[in-house]
């Protein structure tokens, strides 16, 4: 029952460095499961090192972060987790449906119930047309448009998603956001690093970071958010 | 949404490793593969007849032969040792796996046991380090054999096989052991240290301790059979496989940037681009300038020498290891042309690759201007000056190199490979045109454009000879002003009438490399002008 009680994502006293550099200083912070976190702040904030060290991507240089209560990188919060890049990072080798048979496998999801949601979530970016095709052949968008595809297509209790608007089209904002959404209606915590400041009107919590430091934890408007970013 | 589960069975893993292969070999040309493995095979067969040619058919005498028997195994375990520790440092730092950056980030981050999920990897890691030793020392036995006796190429070959895919093996294993157990850099370090200072002690004492001791001695097996040396096949196979199966337990961190930086460095190899294969491979190592300089000095001021002196505080900034890798360069130049002088002429390519990588490494401050062109073309600054201007702090640095080599050369002759005078008189000659040539020929590499994409309509055998030349160039240039070192052994065996010293010999001959060196510089300042001349563009017409 420890899923239950942990929160989805826990730090205490988180940092990394590179050399004298400090990307995140020591940072203790809760999200509890079931939010809808934004993650704001200017460049060289630290949004991007935190959402990596949560995934397992990046080593602390102290301190230690958790998911579900269990430590990042772990079998149990690879399996509770799903980190959305900014960049995208597919095969060159596999087409977008293979992608999508390849990632949901490696995490359970069993064969039936795989050709089911692949098939809602090209439709929902407009991809089934591409199915068979090699991603490497895709433009940007299409691309990161994909790499989200294969980051929804396996089951997560905790989402993290890095500037996932960056090269989407309107159309492909918006499925996202509504994405997005449904699954912190269906009960995941999604935290979202983004500098789009509308989704500030669908995100129950806002946290800013300003040089590796904690500068905002609350509720917050779009001015506020600009504010922060600024 | 929020159920989770995580019981995926290594065969999913199989199904799509074989749904990848497919897709690969759909979009692989059958005959462009023939084509390619027959170049390799070309290749090789040339670089084989090469050596063998170069390295000649005497064979040696007893009192050699003896010394080969009872100092080769040392020896060749400092060689074997020296693999070690490159395996060692490489797996301290995430090596020597270089997975495709996709899966680190799907099936690395996937709840599947890693160890389970890397374990073909590490296997074909090991396989391929093997099988490189495995070729590699076999050639190097039948090089052997020609001079050695001991009963030829069949005797030789398979032992030399078997010694090189163990340490292939051996060196892979060691490499996977360390990054699975995510030894520190300065551990690494140190273990690579402790290797070659175990070797080295071997040497000096005229013992076998080592393992690697125990491989040399059974490379020279033909020669004479030591039962102990079989018995490090075990050692071999506990590495291998303790490579393997701790592999799960590599850096995320380490992997992912491993998987980014590595297709990079590829991509510029086949662009021949060096100077982005130096920098890639720094961020590889995380090699990064100092934060604070070794000696800080003043302010930069003003006029010519401004250059210089942005030069100089660049080069504070150094850090430790790039002061240690051109001291190192600077002493496989200098062993190595003792070794040329001393009679294995081949040598002095070694030599002039050492002082080559040398060269790219003190030429800093003009790769950072190639680098970032738009830097210095918005000075009012004519370029060929500019270039000219960064020279002398790298030549320095070369002449530092250099020094260090001399002193190499110097106590090599010292341990009784030739006479202490020698040394002196020759190496003091061979600074110079080193240093100078050494610098022109890294010039001549960071300056280089990249070849052009197409418009040439060459036939693929001239393209491809011309590849190899863009290839060659630079470092033949360093070959060139190394040439006073066989000026010099060939005074020394000359016993005519008109017998110079060779010291005075080598002295006459750098004349031919300084005034290439010069004509370099000169093609530094004014290689512009040069292009313009020799352009087929009419000038503007006149209105």
């Amino acid at each position: 029952m420890t899923e239950d009680l942990a929160p989805a994502l826990e730090t205490v006293e988180l940092a990394k460095s590179y050399g004298t550099h400090a990307a995140l200083e020591p940072l203790d912070l809760v999200i509890d499961a079931g939010e809808l976190v934004m993650l704001v702040g200017p460049n060289g904030s630290g949004k991007t090192t935190l959402l990596r060290m949560a995934a397992g991507l990046l080593e602390p240089t102290s301190g230690r972060v958790a998911i579900d209560g269990f430590p990042s990188g772990s079998l149990e919060a690879r399996a509770a987790l799903s980190f959305l890049p900014d960049n995208p990072v597919l095969y060159d080798d596999l087409s977008l449906v293979e992608h999508l048979h390849y990632i949901g496998r490696l995490h359970g999801v069993p064969g039936d119930e795989l050709d089911e949601r692949g098939a809602a979530l090209m439709e929902r970016f407009n991809l089934s047309n591409r199915a068979d095709d090699l991603p490497v052949t895709f433009s940007r968008g299409l691309r990161q448009k994909t790499s989200i595809a294969v980051g929804l297509i396996r089951p997560f209790s905790v989402l993290l998603v890095d500037e996932p608007f960056v090269g989407l089209d309107q159309p492909g904002k918006e499925a996202l956001t509504e994405l997005l959404v449904d699954a912190y209606e269906q009960g995941a915590t999604v935290i979202v690093a983004t500098h789009a400041l509308e989704f500030a009107q669908v995100a129950n919590r806002c946290i800013g970071l300003r040089d590796g430091e904690l500068a905002y934890d609350g509720e917050a408007t779009p001015g506020q958010v600009e504010r922060l970013v600024s | 949404m929020a159920a989770v589960t995580y019981d995926t069975r290594a065969s999913d893993l199989r199904v799509m490793a074989r749904a990848r292969r497919r897709n690969r070999a759909a979009g692989v040309d059958v005959f462009e593969g023939f084509y390619q493995a027959y170049l390799t095979a070309f290749g090789c067969a040339v670089a084989v007849l090469l050596s063998s040619d170069a390295i000649g058919d005497n064979k040696v005498t007893p009192h050699q032969l003896h010394d080969v028997v009872t100092r080769g195994p040392g020896v060749i375990g400092l060689g074997i040792a020296v693999v070690f520790a490159v395996a060692v440092r490489s797996g301290s730092r995430g090596g020597p796996l270089v997975l495709p950056a996709a899966d680190v980030r799907h099936v690395l981050l996937a709840p599947v046991r890693r160890d389970r999920a890397l374990r073909s990897a590490a296997v074909r890691q090991v396989r391929f380090s093997a099988f490189v030793g495995l070729v590699i020392g076999a050639g190097l036995a039948v090089l052997a054999s020609h001079r050695l006796g001991g009963g030829g190429a069949p005797a030789w070959a398979p032992v030399g096989a078997a010694v090189g895919g163990a340490v292939g093996a051996t060196a892979a294993g060691l490499g996977l052991v360390c990054s699975g157990r995510r030894v520190r850099p300065w551990a690494g370090l140190l273990i690579a240290a402790a290797l070659i200072g175990w070797s080295g002690a071997d040497v000096a004492l005229g013992r076998v301790t080592s393992p690697m001791g125990l491989l040399g001695q059974f490379a020279l097996t033909p020669l004479k059979f030591h039962p102990a040396s079989v018995g490090v096949a075990a050692l071999v196979a506990v590495v291998a496989v303790a490579g393997v199966v701790g592999i799960g337990g590599l850096s995320i961190e380490q992997a992912e940037r491993r998987a980014t930086l590595a297709s990079q460095i590829r991509f510029a190899l086949t662009l021949q681009d060096l100077r982005t294969v130096v920098l890639l491979r720094r961020q590889l190592t995380q090699e990064q300038s100092r934060p604070k300089p070794w000696v800080r000095l003043g302010p930069l001021g003003h006029g010519r020498r401004v250059v210089w002196r942005r030069d100089v505080r660049g080069l504070m900034r150094w850090p430790a290891v790039r002061l240690v890798r051109l001291a190192v360069l600077g002493i496989i130049a200098g062993a190595a042309l003792a070794g040329t002088f001393a009679g294995t002429t081949p040598l002095i390519v070694v030599a002039a690759v050492a002082l080559f990588l040398a060269g790219l490494e003190a030429l800093e401050p003009l790769a950072q201007d190639i680098d970032h062109p738009d830097l210095p073309s918005g000075t009012p600054t004519v370029p060929g000056e500019l270039r000219l201007a960064h020279a002398p702090v790298p030549l320095a640095v070369m002449v530092v190199v250099a020094l260090v080599g001399w002193a190499t050369a110097i106590v090599m002759a010292a341990a009784g490979l030739f006479s202490v005078p020698l040394a002196l008189t020759v190496g003091a000659t061979l600074i110079a045109p080193a240093a100078l040539l050494g610098l022109v020929g890294g010039a001549a590499s960071v300056v280089m454009e990249p070849p052009s994409s197409g418009g040439d309509f060459l036939p693929a055998e001239v393209a491809g000879v011309k590849t190899v030349l863009r290839a060659v160039w630079s470092p033949a240039l360093v070959v060139i002003g190394l040439t006073p070192v066989l000026v010099a052994r060939s005074a020394l065996h000359h016993t005519g009438a008109h017998r110079s010293s060779p010291g005075g010999a080598a002295l006459s001959a750098s004349f031919l490399p300084i005034t290439v060196g010069l004509i370099g510089m000169g093609w530094l300042r004014f290689r512009e002008d040069v292009r313009q001349s020799f352009s087929m563009t009419p000038p503007p017409a006149k209105p």
